[in-house]
């Protein structure tokens, strides 16, 4: 049996992948947890994709801090998408879960969560539809998600995390659900039959990045602390070696 | 050998699994961090209650009653855990959950930034009917909690805005109203203070019993007219609020000393309210304490504010380190006395008195002497010439309680030609009240009912508590009233709505104010240039202006958001959701009766409910325990007053056995039809998809577009499009007859009751005639 060596330092480095892709395993056994969860009704409506990779999660990451500067005019959220824009890049995989009938078909269980109505109609009058029949090749928007969903879908889709979320205890990796990761892929296209988005980073090391950030993480988190001191030698002492063959002797000692 | 009974065993596990799952709830990760879920475990005796409950309640969740009773005739009865939360789109913000009487904070500092100073002070009327005198005396227990306060800067001026708000507010027609029919009942309030007015203020108004208030002085106010100077509270203030509750119909009769309750009985009231406060003071004990110049601090304010006056020498000594020590030590700064010390056991940080108070003492000349004690007061010829102190080592004791210790080695002497001791106050309770006092100094009641031991003899404010705050006497003055109103026969509900319904402004005032401002720190009170104020009563403290209320309103976190604006429920922001919801909540008097939940839903919070419950169920599943989520039944608990602050609420039965419906889905669900079909003779006017498929044109009756479908006959009855205010008289009356059963089960477990005469009225009105 050929030998599996795994380091986690430096990123993406052949053993560091070995690693990675552990964690894009843990990531297909909780979508499979995902979609064993309790249904309203029984009826299928969960959907999930897992994306993993330097240019993919880039791109994800990138469009989290557009939408933090873009569309976020709260404070503390533009500061939630930035610090957590720098989990996306950081984590082995992303798990990406939604709902596909929040948007176009209500649940119709008189439970009032949307808007206080009985029967669904606060869903049915902001939408365009016919018989009752949601258009939704009308994907316009000027939030980040389109609205009103239906809400006891939207609960729905937090058993199908809760049950990820749960396996992913089990098989000890680290994850948090992300909101802002969710809305970013959705804009993305991932899970695109999906109305609402939820994120979820995977990690397995030893040090879970998105359980407890540092403060302003996207300004001060280990990437970027180290990239800094490799890339400025002066803060190490070390100089290249050029010039003096330091094998000669003590480049520090006055000569 | 000892023998066990394996099935009891087996229930008692059961229990300990339902700890288990709400420990997984408990643990379950969060999207917002913004979701309070709360739980309850219930076992077989709760479920009885509920069992008669599904029994009036005719289709709505028949299946849960059958097939609980089935298993309860098993003798398997099941264990359910309740996870609720609120998850509508207002969070309860910490300023709000601090307040002892629930004022939505956010809320009136979100009207004043509108510019809606007469909306915002009738939100905070809502809670308050003495809400100028609050926005004065109050201690700010918001202010403690806020959350701009906890992270890294000030809280926001949540005290000074309130008075700012309802000294800006135009008077309100609707809080002069006179009050309709009374029941007939007649109640006796002991007392004007705070907690009485309050009191008398609900059972008049929104209760409609007779309330008279007995005031011993010849003046209305209590602790506020008596206690607190001119200069924090002025008359005219103090005047206003109270006509308030006058002019609901409230009876003020002064020069009242009521010696006996019994009395008050035989005058025909048929319950009484004792509010008479904590009116006397209490001695220091110690050697020179009866000399002339040795005076009870609050008999000295009570002279002063009656008009009376009062006489001091030049070195005043003022022991004590309460709000009463420092309103002394200031109004005899304000007579003239030049050197005014207060004395305190406790350290400077340690002092009871209000943080602003002190500060303005000390800016006003007052000298504070902390953690000393006094031994003895010396005297000349009968009149005082100093004390003898001793330092004070520790205040409380390692468990939290007041247990002074001394070290007598440190002793010292300072001259004084006065003492004014102001050290506690404890009720003066006549003793034909037959009334007894808990610890000898307070008045003993039942503290969900506030109930004494006398039959329909209530007690509160600070009297019970022992001196308080202003705020907490109200507060206690608004559970008195509920209980009173309970006892008289009454539903015990003095909640009122007077904020009309809001809307989004355009333009905010607050955000053009900040738009010239840049980031305003915390806006600092004003108060009188210090010589002004010393030179007599006047108010010391100055209102905010209208500018810097509109910033500071501008400082406020928006904790009753979730902030994201993000567009999920249907609104455009969070904010927008807010007061939807908001409006919502008043329209139907927080209670939702036409259908199963309570909504606008925040769809971020709902999904972590989600992610807590199916915790929950994950960790049933892996003790090898039965489970399923059910939605339907859990409303029915809702509406019995089980988790009453929830928006949303779901059952988890846990089982050890597979044979039982609520683990498979297949079973025992023949009789089932889904609720539009059980309302004969209408229809929803978005039916479920099935329904629309074999019905006529959906479309006809809202676009008025006409199908020519008449070649099809629907295979039942054909059924009417209804809206939601056009429902059908039947099911209206099933659901009354569900509030009026549920309502039944709340009285029974003392919890808040539903608004019952509400609920009729709206469903009257939405009954066809």
């Amino acid at each position: 049996m050929p030998k599996i060596a795994i380091r986690d330092w430096p990123p993406y480095s052949p053993t560091d992948q070995q690693r990675r892709d552990n964690a894009v395993i843990a990531a297909k056994l909780m979508v499979n947890a995902a979609l064993t969860a309790p249904t309203i009704g029984g009826i299928p409506m969960t959907e999930a994709e897992i994306v993993y990779g330097e240019e993919e999660q880039e791109s994800i990451a990138r469009k989290m801090e557009e939408l933090a500067h873009e569309k976020s005019d709260s404070y503390s959220w533009k500061h939630i998408f930035l610090y957590e824009a720098v989990m996306a890049r950081e984590v082995d995989v992303i798990l990406f879960l939604g709902n596909t009938r929040a948007y176009s078909e209500p649940w119709n269980g008189e439970c009032g969560l949307c808007a206080g109505r009985p029967d669904c109609s606060f869903v049915y009058e902001n939408r365009t539809q016919s018989a009752g029949l949601i258009d939704t090749t009308d994907r316009r928007s000027d939030t980040m998600v389109k609205g009103p969903l239906c809400a006891a879908y939207g609960h729905q889709l937090g058993y199908n995390v809760g049950s990820a979320l749960m396996t992913a205890t089990h098989l000890y990796v680290d994850t948090r659900p992300l909101i802002t990761m969710g809305i970013a892929g959705q804009k993305l296209g991932y899970c695109r039959n999906s109305a609402i988005v939820v994120g979820i980073g995977i990690s397995a090391r030893g040090k879970p990045e998105a359980s407890d950030p540092a403060p302003d993480y996207q300004r001060v988190n280990l990437v970027r602390a180290i990239d800094a001191i490799r890339g400025n030698v002066n803060q190490l002492g070390v100089r290249p070696a050029t010039g003096v063959n330091y094998r000669s002797g003590d480049p520090m000692k006055k000569r | 050998m000892a023998e066990y009974d394996g099935n009891a065993f087996a229930h008692q596990g059961l229990l300990q699994i339902a700890q288990h799952c709400a420990q997984a709830v408990l643990h379950a990760p969060q999207l917002t961090g913004k979701t309070d879920i709360k739980m309850v475990i219930l076992t077989d005796n709760d479920l009885e209650e509920f069992l008669k409950l599904q029994a009036k309640s005719g289709k709505l969740g028949v299946r849960f009653n059958e097939n609980i009773k089935m298993a309860h005739d098993l003798g398997e009865p099941p264990v359910l855990l309740l996870i609720g939360a609120d998850v509508t789109c207002i969070v309860k913000a910490p300023c709000t959950a601090a307040c002892p009487v629930g004022i939505d904070v956010p809320r009136y500092v979100r009207l004043i930034g509108d510019g809606k100073y007469n909306e915002a002070a009738a939100v905070i009327r809502e809670k308050l009917p003495l809400a100028s005198i609050c926005g004065r005396l109050c201690h700010a227990p918001c202010e403690i909690k806020c959350r701009r306060g906890t992270l890294r800067d000030d809280p926001i001026a949540i005290r000074a805005l309130k008075r700012f708000a309802t000294d800006s507010a135009t008077p309100d027609a609707k809080l002069n109203a006179p009050m309709g029919d009374t029941t007939g009942k007649r109640v006796a309030i002991i007392g004007s203070g705070p907690a009485g007015l309050t009191a008398a203020y609900y059972l008049r108004k929104v209760c409609g019993h007779a309330a008279t208030i007995f005031e011993a002085s010849s003046k209305p106010g209590g602790m506020m007219r008596v206690g607190v100077p001119e200069y924090r509270l002025p008359r005219e203030v103090l005047d206003r609020e109270i006509d308030i509750v006058r002019n609901v119909g409230v009876e003020i009769k002064l020069d009242a000393k009521i010696e006996s309750i019994d009395a008050l009985f035989q005058q025909g009231f048929d319950a009484i309210f004792v509010a008479i406060g904590a009116h006397h003071s209490f001695k220091l004990g110690i050697e020179g304490e009866d000399m002339s110049e040795v005076i009870e601090g609050l008999s000295f304010l009570r002279d002063m504010n009656s008009g009376k006056g009062a006489k001091v020498g030049k070195r005043v000594a003022v022991i004590g380190g309460g709000n009463v020590a420092i309103d002394v030590a200031r109004t005899v700064k304000r007579l003239g006395a030049q050197e005014v010390t207060v004395m305190s056991l406790e350290r400077q940080e340690e002092m009871p008195a209000n943080r602003w108070e002190i500060e303005q003492a000390v800016k006003e000349g007052v000298k504070l002497m902390p953690s000393v004690g006094p031994t003895r007061i010396f005297g000349k010829k009968g009149r005082v010439t100093g004390l003898e102190l001793r330092h004070c080592t520790s205040c409380f004791d390692d468990k939290g309680m007041f247990n002074p210790a001394f070290d007598d080695a440190q002793k010292k002497t300072i001259d004084a030609d006065t003492v004014i001791v102001s050290i506690g106050q404890s009720p003066d309770l006549p003793p034909g009240f037959g009334l007894s006092l808990e610890n000898g100094n307070r008045l003993h009641v039942d503290n969900f009912m506030l109930a004494t031991e006398r039959h329909g003899v209530y007690a509160g404010g600070d009297a019970v508590s022992g001196p308080a705050s202003f705020i907490e006497a109200v507060a206690a003055g608004r559970k008195a009233a509920s209980s009173i109103d309970q006892y008289l026969g009454g539903m015990g509900i003095i909640d009122e709505v007077l904020a009309p319904l809001e809307t989004v402004p355009e333009v905010s005032p607050a955000a053009l104010a900040l738009h010239t401002a840049g980031d305003p720190g915390r806006a600092p009170i004003p108060f009188l240039p210090t010589e002004e104020a010393l030179a007599g009563f006047a108010e010391a403290e100055c209102g905010l202006s209208e500018r810097t209320s509109l910033l500071e309103t501008t400082r406020c976190l928006k904790c009753n958001e979730v902030g994201l604006d993000c567009g999920a429920c249907g609104f455009k922001t969070c904010r927008e959701a807010a007061i939807n919801c908001q409006n919502r909540l008043n329209e139907t008097g927080g209670e939702p009766w036409g259908w199963l939940m309570k909504g606008p839903s925040c769809i971020w919070r709902l999904m972590e409910l989600g992610i807590a419950v199916d915790w929950a169920a994950a960790a049933a599943h892996r003790n090898n325990v039965e489970s399923r989520v059910t939605m339907v039944p859990a409303t029915a608990f809702m509406r019995m007053g089980y988790l009453p602050d929830c928006s949303m609420v779901l059952v988890l039965p846990l089982g050890p056995c597979k044979e039982h419906w609520y683990f498979d889905p297949g079973s025992g669900r023949e009789d089932f039809k889904s609720a539009e079909v059980t309302r004969k003779g209408q229809m929803l006017a978005y039916p479920p998809l099935w329904m629309r498929f074999t019905g006529p044109g959906r479309d006809q009756g809202k676009r008025g577009m006409k199908t020519h479908d008449d070649w099809w006959n629907p295979p039942y009855e054909r059924l009417d499009i209804v809206k939601d205010d056009e429902w059908g008289n039947a099911s209206l009356e099933r659901d009354y007859a569900i509030f009026a059963e549920a309502d039944k089960v709340r009285e029974k477990r003392k919890v808040k009751r539903l608004n019952l005469p509400k609920i009729k009225e709206v469903l009257e009105a939405k009954k066809k005639k």
